[in-house]
């Protein structure tokens, strides 16, 4: 079949095909909507176009830098000749519409910004008449104030700016604009607002260290200081370090998988002095995922959690194990006992305590489908599995 | 050469080995007493022992030494810029990348630039240049197994097909450091070994390198060839044959007969057909005659003796220029493509540049903890490398000296598997079995180690990210075996049809490809705050696409006569093609700096991103610090 082909022929294929991928990646990478024809279509889909950028900006705050580029966006939209958008103190951007004359104003802003914050302070869609005094060479005879609300005070208002009399849908239009901006503050607000409530997640963890175990601890070492005064040493100097990244909780919010099974490995050294040859320990670490970043105090809780149900609450003995594994792109941790299990699933998501917050943490910062899985069946042991991807954009130990 | 029971043996045992360590390194458990210890990572000598073992493919330990003995000088060139590759590693992307966390390119290409569009650009590369390598490590199991067992090609790449993928799926050799470090001992001894008691059996390094280093090539010992139609030898000097029976042939003096099939006719059709080229004769073979210089097509299945000491006819694939420079520069390698220097430079920049680009390696610098870890993995790495690449070309030259008959066969890619049996006897037997398991060592770690960047790119990648974002743990690692299983299912069909190519120059077609796309992403992402994510992506896309293209276009030419007739009149645009890198490195790079200059905006955050690749750990710098 090729060798049949004449050399130009192949040429030519090879052409097309290149000018096709050519075609194609161009095509993703401006995003024209191509099938878009109508001039209606075309503007619902440069309004939404509008909405998703101001939703990329203003997820990040707002400040100078994001109130530039949500008007860049916003002023072809606001039908008015410029728009400009006012924090609670101060102007943070003008931007005059292209080819409106408007770029005269910026001389006077100065002027009104006092008419705009106060119109601000009120809390409603206001009109200010601007420069009333003398005709100057500004083409800009009136401003609409909208408030941008949050928790019913107003932190910031969008002006826009027109010839003459607005439209009461011009006043709408602005409303609106202005409402669009305060959900997106929302969100951000929000996004803050459930960082800052992990953050106090973890900083909570540090106090779940029970004090049951403690006692018994101190017992348990109180018990050798006559008959292993070495032994009970070495305990206590085990214990004071466990304590001290214990109560002063973990430093940030990630650290590495191998940090992580030091404070486990210190952790179980102490149980294992408590419970003596009723507690079996067994670790399976691949020493490929040593360096893979985990959520802090992620495996600790897992394996106070599989002591207390694996050892405490039955006679004998029983065996705690500790797996992390090499999964391609993902590291596998499984803490595993075996002590009564239980039957039925377990609702993770609004469970209190450490398995509660251990998931919720996780798949904050991994997504959904990377929570704590839990498997248990009666009389057999319970397993519970974490999957940690091995690289997750801004996740970092620091 | 015939099948040996020894050999076999060979391959066995490396595949038992691996497979076992590998069980070993999963079922081991440890109790707490020992645990301390165990934990500690994985030290950097044992590191770059295993990045070393996942490197030295089947191009380094069967391809290199065949190359050597066909082409000579020029070839130093590639096992010079595989090991110099990781200096440029070392010193430009080991530490900070390893900083960076970033487990594969295409997690250094989304976190760099927060774009999981351009992760998606990188995964369509690693997927190309995963195929493109995997190819000669295909070829070359197929042929280990030809030379160690007798069994037709088509089977071997099929056995070693199905070995590797059952290894990958079920988790028998999948990246284990362990095993990775392992096979890099085997590959060391059995290159070293073999090499070491040649040389001491045939009298030190000077007398076979001064009979390599001769003109003319004469067989050492009275040789059997097995020809077949279409067969084509070149004779540099006029030769006397034995053939039994008798046999058609097609002989020319100037012209080089090409195409196969140019002889159609069978001994016993009279009379002889026509000769299709100027210059050319056919000539009925019978009996013991004398041939005068020049090529010859055989007409049907022949059996031919060479009498000892008679000079070696060189089969298609040898340049007829090989006699005369072997041992020189710009000699039939680079020499033959008409511009020596261009081809030479061009080598040069796809090797030690593409080393950077390779998916499989990268993500074996995760297991580093640190940066400073990761530089001294990638410095070990470099003796390492070092220390096994003086092997290779020694058995290109002994091969040469001791076994030319290999010329006339095209089985120059075996050679490595070749020589030890020249020692004779229970020794020679051995020795093959080690250089058999070592082959087997160099192909699987290699394969499995693409395969499994292929699956991971298409299981975790194209499936769990494009096609089915949602899709469960579970339906991910079915998708993971299903892509090892078709990866390797492809990768063996295209094998079948590269048999015609040499392992080191479709290996040095991947390099090209990855120095084209990851290496300036890598460089220029690591060290240029103003590079533009816009910019890197068309650089990547431009820079691969090219490269990756000439090479299709080049393969296709041999194919195809017309574009070959095309290419043999612009020989500067055949070099390009063949080489591309020399023209595709710099294009890339110029797309990503114009297009980051022209029109400026580098992604936000670029500079606590910065912070993390380059701040040492012990600074203790956090990415809070750094406003943006």
């Amino acid at each position: 079949m090729i060798r049949a082909m004449p050399w130009p022929a192949l040429v030519g294929v090879e052409a097309v095909f290149t000018a096709l991928a050519a075609f194609l990646v161009h095509r993703r990478l401006r995003r024209r909507p191509f099938a878009f024809n109508t001039a209606e279509e075309r503007a619902t889909l440069r309004t939404l176009a509008f909405a998703t950028s101001a939703v990329a900006s203003l997820r990040q705050g707002l400040d100078r830098k994001t109130a530039v580029k949500v008007l860049r966006s916003l002023v072809p939209q606001s039908g008015g000749m410029a728009a400009a958008i006012y924090d609670a103190r101060q102007l943070l951007a003008y931007q005059p519409a292209a080819g409106s004359r408007a770029e005269a104003h910026a001389r006077h802003l100065e002027m009104d910004s006092a008419a705009c914050l106060s119109a601000l302070g009120s809390g409603r869609t206001q009109m200010v008449r601007l420069h009333p005094q003398e005709p100057t060479d500004c083409p800009l005879r009136v401003a609409v104030v909208a408030p941008i609300t949050l928790d019913d005070h107003p932190v910031a208002a969008l002006v826009t700016y027109h010839g003459g009399e607005p439209s009461p849908a011009q006043l709408r239009v602005t409303a609106d604009l202005g409402e669009l901006l305060a959900t997106q503050l929302r969100l951000q607000r929000a996004d803050q607002q459930q960082a800052a409530l992990v953050r106090s997640e973890l900083r909570a963890l540090r106090a779940q260290i029970s004090p049951h175990f403690i006692y018994n601890l101190l017992t348990t070492i109180a018990s050798f200081v006559r008959s292993d005064p070495e032994r009970s040493r070495e305990l206590l100097v085990e214990f004071a370090d466990f304590s001290r990244r214990a109560f002063a909780g973990p430093s940030s919010e990630f650290t590495t998988l191998a940090d992580e099974l030091v404070y486990v490995n210190q952790y179980l050294n102490l149980e294992q002095a408590r419970f003596g040859e009723r507690l079996q320990v067994r670790y399976h670490i691949e020493p490929e995922v040593l360096s893979t970043v985990v959520p802090a105090l992620l495996i600790q809780p897992l394996v106070e959690n599989a002591v207390k149900h694996g050892i405490e609450q039955r006679r004998g003995r029983g065996t705690v194990a500790v797996e992390a594994t090499d999964q391609d792109d993902e590291c596998w941790i499984c803490v595993r006992d075996d002590g009564e299990g239980f039957p039925g699933g377990m609702e993770l998501a609004d469970q209190q305590g450490a398995l509660g917050n251990i998931h919720r943490r996780l798949t904050h910062v991994f997504g959904p489908g990377h929570g704590l899985e839990v498997v248990s069946r009666p009389g057999e042991g319970t397993t519970v599995t974490v999957r940690v991807p091995k690289y997750r954009p801004g996740v970092k130990a620091s | 050469m015939g099948p040996s029971v020894a050999a076999v043996l060979g391959l066995v045992a490396m595949a038992l080995i691996s497979i076992l360590a590998g069980l070993f390194a999963r079922r081991y458990s440890r109790t707490t007493s020992d645990f301390m210890v165990a934990a500690r990572a994985v030290p950097p000598r044992v590191n770059a022992a295993a990045v070393s073992g996942e490197y030295l493919s089947a191009a380094s330990f069967l391809g290199v030494a065949g190359l050597v003995m066909q082409f000579g000088y020029d070839v130093l060139w590639y096992p010079v810029g595989y090991a110099a590759g990781y200096l440029l590693l070392l010193l430009f992307v080991a530490g900070p990348l390893r900083r960076f966390g970033a487990y594969t390119i295409p997690d250094f290409a989304e976190g760099r630039f927060d774009s999981p569009r351009f992760r998606r650009l990188a995964v369509i590369l690693v997927l190309v240049i995963g195929f493109f390598y995997a190819l000669p490590q295909m070829k070359a199991a197929g042929l280990t197994v030809e030379t160690a067992s007798g069994l037709p090609y088509w089977v071997g790449v099929a056995v070693v097909a199905v070995v590797v993928v059952t290894a990958v799926t079920g988790g028998g050799m999948r990246g284990i450091t362990l095993v990775q470090s392992l096979q890099f001992a085997a590959k060391i001894f059995a290159i070293s070994l073999p090499a070491f008691l040649l040389l001491l059996h045939f009298g030190g390094p000077g007398t076979p390198f001064a009979t390599a280093r001769g003109q003319l090539v004469r067989l050492p010992a009275r040789t059997t060839y097995r020809v077949t139609g279409g067969e084509l030898w070149q004779l540099p000097r006029a030769t006397s044959l034995d053939v039994e029976g008798e046999a058609l042939v097609l002989w020319s003096r100037e012209d080089p007969v090409r195409a196969p099939g140019a002889v159609t006719a069978e001994v016993g059709d009279t009379p002889a057909p026509a000769s299709p080229v100027r210059g050319s004769k056919h000539l009925l073979l019978f009996g013991n005659q004398r041939i005068p210089a020049g090529t010859l097509v055989w007409g049907g299945k022949a059996t031919v003796l060479v009498p000892k000491g008679q000079p070696a006819p060189f089969g298609s694939t040898t340049p007829a220029a090989n006699t005369a420079s072997w041992s020189a520069p710009f000699g039939p390698l680079a020499g033959g493509s008409g511009h020596p220097l261009l081809f030479t430079y061009s080598l040069i920049l796809a090797i030690v540049l593409g080393t950077i680009g390779l998916p499989h390696i990268l993500v074996r610098f995760y297991t580093n903890p640190d940066a400073r870890a990761a530089r001294r993995t990638a410095l070990m790495v470099l003796v390492l490398l070092g220390a096994f690449y003086i092997w290779p070309p020694v058995f290109g030259a002994l091969g040469r000296a001791l076994d030319p008959s290999l010329y006339g066969n095209n089985l120059t890619d075996a050679v490595v598997l070749v020589l030890p049996s020249l020692l004779g006897g229970w020794l020679g037997q051995l020795l093959l079995a080690v250089v058999a398991a070592g082959a087997f060592a160099a192909f699987t770690s290699t394969l499995s180690g693409l395969l499994v960047s292929l699956a991971g790119a298409l299981g975790h990648d194209v499936y769990g990210r494009w096609l089915r974002p949602a899709a469960s743990a579970h339906r991910r690692r079915i998708a993971f075996q299903v892509a090892a299983v078709g990866a390797g299912a492809l990768a063996a069909a295209l094998g079948l049809m590269v048999g015609q190519f040499d392992i080191s120059v479709l290996v040095g077609w991947a390099f090209a490809i990855a120095a084209s796309s990851f290496f300036p992403l890598l460089v220029l992402g690591i060290w240029w705050p103003r590079l533009t994510t816009r910019a890197a992506a068309l650089g990547v896309a431009l820079g691969g696409g090219t490269a990756t293209l000439a090479i299709v276009t080049t393969m296709v030419a041999t194919l195809s006569p017309q574009v070959e007739d095309f290419l043999a009149r612009a020989s500067g645009l055949a070099v390009i093609l063949a080489q591309p890198a020399i023209v595709t490195v710099p294009l890339a790079f110029a797309a990503m700096v114009l297009g980051s200059l022209l029109r400026p905006g580098p992604p936000p955050g670029v500079a606590a991103k910065l912070v993390q690749l380059h701040a040492p750990e012990l600074l203790g710098l956090r990415s809070d610090y750094i406003p943006d």
